[in-house]
């Protein structure tokens, strides 16, 4: 018995020991650069040149017949015809005139010719379209001009007249909707509003079974109001991305039609995440965070913007070149109703019908046009005038322009993974490593770091704070963040009250009544799920004793780009985005007031308030074959109020290019890190990293940083106050303390007023 | 084949300026790259190619029906437009002045439908194909050196033309005309009533290669017998590298239990049902493999061929459906593309190398396709696609990254410069640390130099089971050379301890006292005294089953702890085995104990069951002891295989397999007695009721299933019925 017992202790001892042996073996393998000491490069073609010295030009422009003066003040004049709507505004600056539609043709004629030609030119006549859902009328776009087969008119519009404008009642009668159109000038914008509470869909029978329903879809304000066929010297501002400008040729290059909503995509009316191939490839849209465009008809002379001020959320930017009709088109479409697929069956989900929305999005519709003459008109202006705009309105953070060149780290601390009974934590960089690694990075040479840690928590199933443990604890905590206050790191704690990756009883529902969620496609989670709104102030109070008792007094906020979206409660009440807006507001408000700063990667224009440093900033547009160039529009908004700081570096492959576009637009660098091997994340909710870990990137950073330094250490932060291309290939940023940066993409040397800027270079003068 | 001697027609030399659309854009690609792991997942990756160019008109003429695209090796460009058409001033041969229609006075124009426009390597226009002999459904170009192919469908022709006398003088001259072969096999049959009795194969070609010798290798439309080989004649020689046929399931099945005269009978039916694989594209390397490219085969839809037709790609190779054109590149790289826009790059083993690209059908960003018809590459590696809805050829440039992968793969498997291809690697993980090919790269070279622990780690991060265990190898030989004085110490030491402990024991009596306090807490503790009568049970089995069912020497509590133990070995048999026998990706082990769980109350009811109704004595409790003891030689060899995997590679595979057999033939030899003895049965009937209990099983697991699926609806429809009512 008892050799029996001796040999178990024994192999149990072997045992042991072999574990032991089997998990303290992790060599760490380092990798020298010995190749490759270059930056990667590829071809850089940007074809627009900014026209430096453009005539001030005075305009002689005819206001037609028809066309009353309803309105005018010290800049504007308004004009109206009240058959269309249309409306002529007269900028007496220089005296240019801008028209709701094309008043050069003679459309009784073109009518005459060809009477099938009637509806196309009644909708590029009237003031506002309606888009309507409806399913025994073809023809869904709706003008004010409509006549029934009587010949009668079918919309009644009855206006009322103002000191500054008017107030449009109109009343689709054949179709039984009615609604307000406000039309106003104030300085030098005009004002268009649509009052949520004017519109009024007063069919008696709507919803009843066996009627035809008529329910409005979308609503267009003026869409051709500033619509060309071609303007010599003019361009179209799309703010997608950092921002880009499309040229109003004669012919366009493309005939390709771009439209995106602002603030992104409603996931609410989704039918169900696509997961397809496409989607894995093929790379989205940039969101356009900035509400705004702009319209520029002669660079130096006449252009106008537009900022949607309310509605925004629910606004389709559009820009048509040409397509469908003979002119540029640029114009915000208003979403009211959406339809959305409703599933009939749990276990078959092919079996589903499509559902229109029965409320509509309650929200008033208001858009201001600001009309730029001179130096304003081209698009530094429109970027400019916004900035202004939302100075006045106090919406950005007053900061000192002095320059702050940093570079921002994001640290993974844990990440999660399915383990071989449950999931587990995987710690990639514990509280001690963290300080280990900053020293390092510091030692290395980067004197001001930006430091965010993200650790997912298995609790929340959302990236959250919490004290880990296995991480070192309370104490390791403790060393990790005085470490980092006493050695001048800004650091925060990295959070997302929006996304969790799990359903639970905070997540909202799409109007489908499913779980609101969209493609994750990490190795660990296929999805995540969004959290509903309304939840998001008490997450926040919850939290914050956290913060307070760990010392965290900044926070770096992720997934607010997903928070707009419509949705439907359990007692199947709809609730909009302008809801979501408000919570989301309340929830910043309550950290701002205990004193907890707050940064966010691409926040959208709304948030600015709240924000104290703008991540993953975009620093291209989508892309789009059309454009003539990318813009640094956002920049032109946002420098100097708030710092900039790129997407992650990690992962680019075209260098010199995206290196030159951070000194070009003045942004910090920006890694995501790891102190482990990327090896860890490879299973986890982080798999698509496939380069963290600092030793392997140091050689890379180090570099990046010795080509940006000599521009950013004198730029980075400071208000960008001018930007041209000053040939092909070859831009100069102006700043507010009187630095020039010249960048030069091209393969050649460049000589700018004497300089030799070199090629694939830049210089600052 | 007779050889023809067309007229040469002069070629009309390009009275247009040369001008050719291209447009170029910048930044980031629209889409994302992934590359393969070695386990076959896709990881994203640094872009690999970025879209460059556009091509989308050529001197002023945009693209008709896009058909193909080629590239020589000397860097020509071959444009298949299948439906271009071009105007060409006739010359009057006499005067050698243009014709002049003396009814109009215009000057006589031919019409031309379908050509080859020619590039050279800066994109510049070189020369357009056309001929009289075309019909209006060209197909594609094959170059050699001297000559240019050009496939018809329509006309069933290939047609060669004089390659130097078009590149340097730009003159079209054919030289000979290859048409449908001969053979009779190709050739409808009739009845002597003049009916058509056999049709001829399908000949249609639409894509060729050349190989050396100068034999056609063709790909036909609709061949289902893969490709036509023919000679430099035309002659037919054979088919070469068909799909295997794929019929379905269940007339395989059918197939086994009919008559010959029943299976020809139903033969025309089968025939309809059967899927053809027909290869969509062909091409060839320098060496001569061809490789065949199938549309239809999503699992591994490109093979490489040697002439004897063994396809050197692995059969779990990773592709797309609707792969529909490949093209092999300067490191015999392959390319390959889908019509969803997807581009894709193997090395040339058949690993994934690179997936990009995508769909986009509004076309508003460069780099995104529409349909694809076509790929080559340029030998600087830049990628040509043509696109047929989009009208264009788009060109991706490799990045940095790409082009160090390539010269990695070059220097590694070509040249056997090591060195050079560690240097490669090591920058490739500076852009992707979590790309294996560089990791296990990186670990041959290291195994090179014998530095064996660095090879591991390399190996490990790949999950390269082979290279792990000659890397451990190397490290179990260094560990031996070093420590194998200690070892014999250790051994000599452990002997020296045991004998003075005997003799110690002789004189204090240690184990007595030992084995009285065992027995002590033997007799206290149930679970203790019954855990340790496994050991004289496995000594003694028939013995311990007498005690198991006459003495009830074991209780259902120690029986089920057994049980846990069990699952917690098998855990451990996953967490701990050396990596090199057990791989750690992609285990579900809860599912797998459930599963395994879900067995044993299976065999144990079944068992029962069975044995109940077989004059078996055993009651249920029995089963369930007995059961739990007889696999029990899991529980004590299973630590044992775990830890001398950690000693050895995968070159002594035959210890650990061992290791299993042993526990197994035990395992296997206590359960068949454990039966007969329990039940009192004889031989024969042991095998009996131990079928039936098998067979009892399976019954009720099916039976289980049925139950469970249907009950799920049940539960489904109850609660529906509860929310209508609540919500009514």
């Amino acid at each position: 018995m008892k050799k029996k017992l001796i040999t178990f202790i024994c192999f149990s001892v072997i045992l042991y020991l072999g574990f032991l042996l089997i998990d303290s073996y992790h060599p760490n393998v380092d990798y020298p650069l010995k190749i490759g000491n270059n930056l990667s490069t590829e071809i850089y073609e940007n074809n627009f040149v900014t026209q430096l010295s453009n005539p001030v030009n005075q305009y002689d422009m005819d206001i037609p017949e028809g066309f009353e003066l309803i309105s005018e003040n010290s800049h504007l004049q308004l004009y109206l015809e009240e058959e269309t709507m249309g409306i002529i505004i007269v900028n007496k600056d220089n005296g240019y005139v801008w028209y709701s539609y094309d008043v050069s043709r003679d459309y009784d004629q073109e009518i005459a010719d060809d009477p099938n030609k009637v509806d196309s030119i009644n909708l590029i006549k009237s003031g506002i379209i309606l888009q309507l859902y409806s399913d025994f009328r073809d023809n869904v776009f709706k003008s004010l001009l409509e006549e029934n087969l009587l010949g009668n008119k079918t919309v009644t519009i009855t206006y009322e007249f103002s000191q500054t404008g008017f107030t449009a009642h109109i009343d689709y009668t054949d179709i039984d909707i009615k609604f307000d159109v406000k039309v106003n000038i104030e300085n030098e914008d005009l004002v268009i509003e649509v009052p949520y509470e004017s519109i009024d869909e007063y069919d008696p029978k709507l919803g009843e079974p066996g009627n035809k329903d008529v329910l409005i879809n979308n609503i267009l304000v003026y869409p051709f109001l500033g619509a060309t066929k071609k303007e010599e010297n003019g361009y179209v501002v799309i703010p997608d991305g950092s921002g880009a400008i499309v040229s109003l040729q004669e012919t366009p290059s493309y005939q390709k039609v771009y439209n995106a909503p602002v603030y992104g995509e409603d996931l609410g009316y989704i039918r169900e995440p696509d997961i397809s191939m496409t989607s894995l490839t093929v790379k989205p849209f940039s969101r356009i965070t900035l509400p705004i465009y702009g319209m520029i008809h002669d660079v130096g002379n006449a252009g106008f913007m537009v900022i949607s001020e309310s509605g925004d959320y629910y606004a389709t930017y559009n820009y048509k070149p040409k397509v469908e009709t003979d002119y540029y088109q640029s114009y915000y479409a208003y979403n009211y109703r959406e339809e959305y697929h409703q599933f009939q069956s749990r276990s078959n989900e092919d079996q589903n019908i499509i559902i229109i929305q029965k409320k509509l999005n309650q929200y008033d519709l208001k858009q201001r046009y600001v009309f730029l003459s001179q130096e304003n008109a081209d698009y530094v202006g429109v970027a400019k005038t916004y900035r202004k705009y939302l100075e006045e309105k106090q919406h950005l953070n007053t900061i000192t322009n002095h320059s702050n060149y940093e570079t921002k780290i994001d640290i993974i601390g844990n990440e999660i993974e399915m383990g071989i009974l449950w999931e587990k934590n995987v710690p990639t960089t514990t509280y001690q490593e963290a300080i280990d690694m900053i020293k390092t990075i510091k030692d290395d040479g980067y004197q001001n770091l930006d430091v965010s840690y993200k650790t997912f928590d298995k609790d929340h199933h959302a990236y959250r704070f919490n004290i880990f443990r296995h991480l070192g604890g309370k104490d390791d905590f403790k060393k990790m963040h005085d470490y980092l206050e006493n050695n001048g790191v800004d650091f925060h704690y990295y959070v997302d009250y929006v996304k969790s990756y799990e359903a639970h009883k905070y997540s909202a529902t799409r109007m489908n009544r499913k779980a609101l969620s969209d493609a994750n496609l990490s190795y660990m989670y296929p999805y995540f799920y969004v959290n509903n709104a309304k939840y998001l102030p008490q997450f926040v109070q919850e939290d914050y004793p956290l913060y307070d008792d760990n010392g965290i007094s900044s926070l770096t906020l992720n997934g607010l780009d997903q928070i707009l979206y419509t949705h439907k409660d359990k007692e199947r009440n709809n609730h909009y985005c302008n809801e979501n807006i408000e919570y989301v507001k309340e929830a910043l408000q309550y950290l701002k007031d205990k004193g907890i700063s707050i940064n966010s990667y691409n926040p959208d224009a709304y948030l600015y308030p709240y924000i104290n440093k703008y991540y993953d900033a975009p620093i291209s547009s989508s892309g789009l074959l059309f454009i003539d160039a990318t813009i640094p529009l956002l920049e032109l908004v946002v420098s100097g109020h708030m710092p900039m700081y790129s997407p992650y570096l990690n992962f680019i492959s075209s260098e010199e290019n995206t290196l030159l576009r951070l000194v070009e637009y003045g942004v910090n660098p920006s890694y995501i890190l790891t102190k482990k091997n990327t090896y860890e994340l490879k299973y986890t909710n982080s798999s698509h990293i496939y380069i963290s870990q600092y030793e392997a990137l140091d050689e890379r950073m180090k570099i990046y940083d010795s080509f940006i330094k000599k521009a950013l250490s004198r730029i980075s932060g400071v208000e960008m106050v001018d930007h041209y291309f000053y040939q092909e290939g070859v831009s100069v940023s102006v700043y507010a303390n009187g630095l020039k940066v010249v960048v030069n993409y091209t393969d050649s040397d460049v000589i700018y007023n004497g300089n030799t800027i070199e090629a694939k270079g830049y210089d600052v003068l | 084949m007779k050889k023809l001697l067309t007229l040469i027609i002069m070629v009309f030399v390009c009275v247009f300026t040369f001008s050719l659309d291209v447009q170029a854009t910048n930044t980031n690609a629209p889409y994302y790259t992934y590359t393969a792991d070695s386990n076959g997942n896709l990881i994203k990756t640094t872009e690999a190619y970025t879209p460059s160019k556009q091509i989308n008109k050529i001197n002023d003429q945009s693209f008709e029906l896009l058909q193909h695209i080629y590239v020589d090796d000397e860097d020509y460009i071959y444009i298949t437009d299948s439906k271009a058409i071009t105007y060409v001033e006739q010359i009057d041969p006499e005067t050698g002045e243009p014709m002049i229609n003396p009814n109009t006075g215009n000057v006589v124009e031919k019409r031309y439908v379908g050509k080859i426009i020619v590039l050279d390597k800066n994109y510049q226009f070189v020369g357009e194909i056309y001929h009289d002999d075309f019909s209006n459904f060209i197909t594609s170009t094959f170059v050699t050196k001297d000559k240019i192919y050009v496939v018809d469908l329509t006309n069933e022709s290939i047609f060669i033309f004089n390659k130097e006398e078009f590149i340097e003088n730009q003159k079209i001259q054919l030289e000979q005309t290859i048409t449908k072969p001969t053979h009779p096999i190709f050739q409808d049959q009739y009845n002597d009533e003049g009916e058509r009795v056999v049709n001829g194969y399908d000949y249609r070609p639409e894509h060729i290669v050349v190989d050396s010798m100068g034999n056609i290798y063709v790909q036909g439309k609709k061949s289902k017998n893969g490709l036509i080989m023919l000679d430099d004649d035309g002659s037919f020689m054979t088919f070469f590298g068909g799909n295997p046929l794929r019929i379905p399931i269940i007339d395989r099945v059918r197939r086994f239990f009919l008559t010959e005269e029943q299976e020809d009978k139903l033969q025309r039916e089968t025939d309809q049902k059967i899927i053809h694989d027909i290869p969509s594209n062909i091409a060839i390397d320098d060496k001569g493999y061809i490789y065949t490219v199938t549309s239809s085969i999503p699992t591994n839809p490109i093979k490489k061929f040697n002439t004897s037709g063994r396809n050197f790609f692995k059969k779990d190779m990773i592709g797309l459906s609707n792969m529909t054109s490949i093209w092999i590149g300067e490191y015999n790289n392959v390319f390959a593309i889908n019509n969803q826009g997807l581009i894709l790059e193997y090395d040339t083993n058949g690993n994934l190398l690179f997936l990009f690209g995508g769909m986009d059908a509004t076309n508003s960003r460069a780099g995104l396709l529409n349909l694809p018809v076509s790929i080559a590459a340029t030998s600087d590696d830049n990628l040509l696609v043509a696109d047929q809805a989009n009208k264009l050829i788009q060109v991706y440039t490799p990045t940095e990254f790409t082009n160090i992968i390539h010269e990695a793969f070059e220097a590694y498997y070509n040249d056997g410069d090591y060195e050079e291809s560690r240097e490669k690697w090591e920058y490739i993980l500076q852009y992707n640390s979590l790309f294996d090919y560089a990791h296990i790269g990186l670990g041959n070279s290291y195994m090179r130099d014998n530095e064996y622990h660095d090879a591991y780690q390399e190996y490990y991060y790949a999950n390269d089971y082979m290279g792990l265990s000659d890397a451990y190898w190397g490290i179990r030989q260094d560990w031996m050379r070093n420590n194998l004085n200690t070892v014999i110490l250790i051994i000599v030491l452990l002997l020296i301890t045991r004998v003075i402990y005997y003799f110690l024991n002789k004189k204090y009596q240690y184990s007595k006292s030992i084995g009285e306090r065992i027995n002590g807490i033997r007799r206290k503790n149930q679970l203790f005294d019954e855990m340790l009568y496994i050991f004289r049970f496995l000594k003694h089995p028939f013995d311990g089953f007498y005690e198991i069912k006459r003495e009830n020497r074991v209780s259902m509590m120690t029986s089920t702890f057994i049980y846990l133990l069990l699952g917690i070995v098998i855990i451990l048999n996953y967490r701990f085995t050396n990596v090199v026998f057990v791989p750690k990706v992609g285990i579900n082990i809860t599912y797998e104990l459930f599963i395994l769980g879900f067995i044993l109350i299976l065999w144990v009811v079944s068992n029962y069951l069975v044995c109940s109704i077989n004059d078996g004595e055993g009651s249920i409790k029995n089963v369930y002891n007995a059961t739990a003891y007889s696999l029990t030689p899991i529980l004590i060899i299973m630590p044992f295989i775990i830890v001398m995997s950690h000693v050895l590679t995968l070159q002594e595979y035959v210890f650990y397999q061992f290791g299993y057999l042993l526990m197994s033939i035990w395992t296997v030899f206590l359960f068949f007695f454990m039966i007969k003895d329990i039940h009192n049965y004889s031989v024969r009937k042991t095998i009996g009721v131990i079928l039936k209990s098998m067979f009892t099983m399976l019954i009720l697991g099916l039976f289980l299933f049925v139950v469970f699926a249907l009950g799920n609806q049940m539960i489904e429809v109850v609660k529906n019925i509860i929310g209508e009512l609540i919500n009514r």
